[in-house]
């Protein structure tokens, strides 16, 4: 919305929301960092066509492709800043033994800014990268490669939906369902 | 006391504010509980008491926090002298299995399901896709999360009746069920529509064919390969091909 492409935002999100079915932050484990990547991509890719005048699925799809390793980048920054997480509890607990209510639970607003200000410079240079790479890579594409990134793009839902498959099991009705619904549509666009 | 209740409450959203890895959620739990704190504890000792062991190991579900955090405000606005014994015990005996109900629940039911509801939607051309997905989750995660606090004030044993009578675990096993389906489903109608969203020239029958990489994904996952590696492999071999090809 920001960059005025509300589709191209939509569509990144619906591919990446599919992607990332089979992740969740089960227990103490930390899922990639889908934020970033829902951010940077659509960001880069708007302002990255803006420079090069052009807009579409490959552009898009190239843009994804160069996002995607930052959500295991997040993941170490999550990771590392819930460490340094522990040093605001060494100081919640001196606060605690001082008997002082208020102190102690500042820790927790220190902790919340520090996570927010982090996530939104290392937002800022996951769009900036994604932007410049954009543009120095992606006019040397090899000519058929422009195709293959459409086909990249809309194969990555499929992915998620295999993930979560082998995650949660069912695959006998997971087969069914989808014979069943595939027959359908295709027997009712044959009559229409 | 209803507004320090209020603030427990509103506070028990920023309970993950300073996770970290010796007590998890400890930090954010006195955060939450600290206006509550604030009120009852009457001298130093006390206070003191109570706000150590405050810091001791807590995680549960952020939303069912809420339930526990409401209890905790019941027991101290009691004013019992053993109430840091009877905190402890209501931590010990909700956390674990809170923190079970509320993954299984939310996370690796609503979340998948809401997502694939307005996935679908988004599929079909509606831009309101991430407020059907945010409305829908929302509503039980507002909830959930309410009626657990307004719960957990009432008491710890209300607490427990609220939860047994949500019905959590059968209710998950049948939303999976419906998961699944829907998932199916969608990937049917995803890959019956690939070829206009390719232009493609092969045709709606073959395009079908699309649950064998679907179940070749899953048994990769299954085997330890993670979905980006794959990505990667695929997005480089079909490039690669369709160079070749022109």
């Amino acid at each position: 919305m920001i960059f005025g492409d509300v589709k191209a935002g939509l569509t990144i999100g619906m591919v990446l929301e599919l992607l990332w079915l089979a992740k969740q932050p089960l227990g103490t484990s930390l899922p990639p960092d889908d934020t970033i990547v829902a951010v940077a991509a659509p960001a880069g890719a708007i302002l990255a066509g803006k420079e090069l005048d052009i807009s579409g699925i490959p552009l898009i799809s190239f843009a994804v492709m160069i996002a995607l390793p930052l959500s295991a980048i997040g993941k170490l920054v999550d990771a590392e800043l819930r460490r340094i997480n522990n040093i605001l509890l060494k100081r919640a607990r001196v606060a605690a033994r001082a008997g002082k209510i208020e102190e102690t639970a500042r820790q927790n607003i220190v902790g919340l800014s520090s996570f927010f200000l982090f996530f939104t410079l290392f937002t800022l240079l996951g769009i900036l990268s994604v932007w410049m790479l954009t543009i120095l890579l992606y006019p040397y594409m090899p000519a058929g490669g422009y195709r293959a990134l459409e086909y990249i793009f809309w194969s990555l839902p499929f992915f998620g939906v295999g993930a979560m498959l082998g995650r949660e099991g069912g695959a006998v009705v997971f087969g069914l369902v989808y014979a069943a619904a595939y027959s359908l549509l295709f027997l009712v666009g044959r009559v229409g | 006391v209803k507004v320090s209740l209020a603030k427990v409450f509103f506070r028990s959203f920023l309970i993950q504010g300073c996770w970290n890895y010796v007590g998890m959620q400890n930090v954010g739990f006195v955060f939450g509980i600290a206006p509550v704190l604030k009120e009852v504890t009457k001298n130093r000792e006390q206070r003191v008491a109570l706000l150590n062991d405050q810091l001791g190991f807590f995680n549960t579900h952020p939303y069912l926090a809420s339930a526990i955090l409401g209890a905790t405000a019941s027991i101290l606005m009691k004013g019992k002298s053993d109430a840091v014994k009877e905190i402890r015990e209501l931590k010990d005996t909700f956390s674990n299995p809170f923190a079970a109900l509320g993954d299984a629940f939310f996370w690796s039911t609503l979340k998948p399901l809401f997502s694939i509801t307005a996935t679908a939607a988004a599929f079909m051309g509606s831009l309101c896709a991430p407020v059907i997905f945010l409305v829908l989750y929302n509503v039980f995660h507002f909830w959930i999360r309410t009626g657990g606090f307004i719960h957990g004030v009432q008491g710890k044993m209300e607490v427990m009746s609220y939860v047994k009578r949500l019905g959590i675990p059968g209710i998950s096993g049948r939303l999976k069920y419906v998961t699944r389906m829907l998932l199916a489903a969608f990937a049917a109608g995803a890959a019956y529509f690939m070829p206009s969203l390719l232009s493609s020239k092969i045709t709606e029958g073959w395009w079908g064919l699309m649950i064998v990489p679907i179940f070749l994904t899953a048994f990769l996952v299954k085997k330890g390969i993670g979905v980006l590696t794959q990505i990667y492999i695929f997005g480089f071999v079909l490039i690669i091909l369709f160079s070749v090809m022109g």
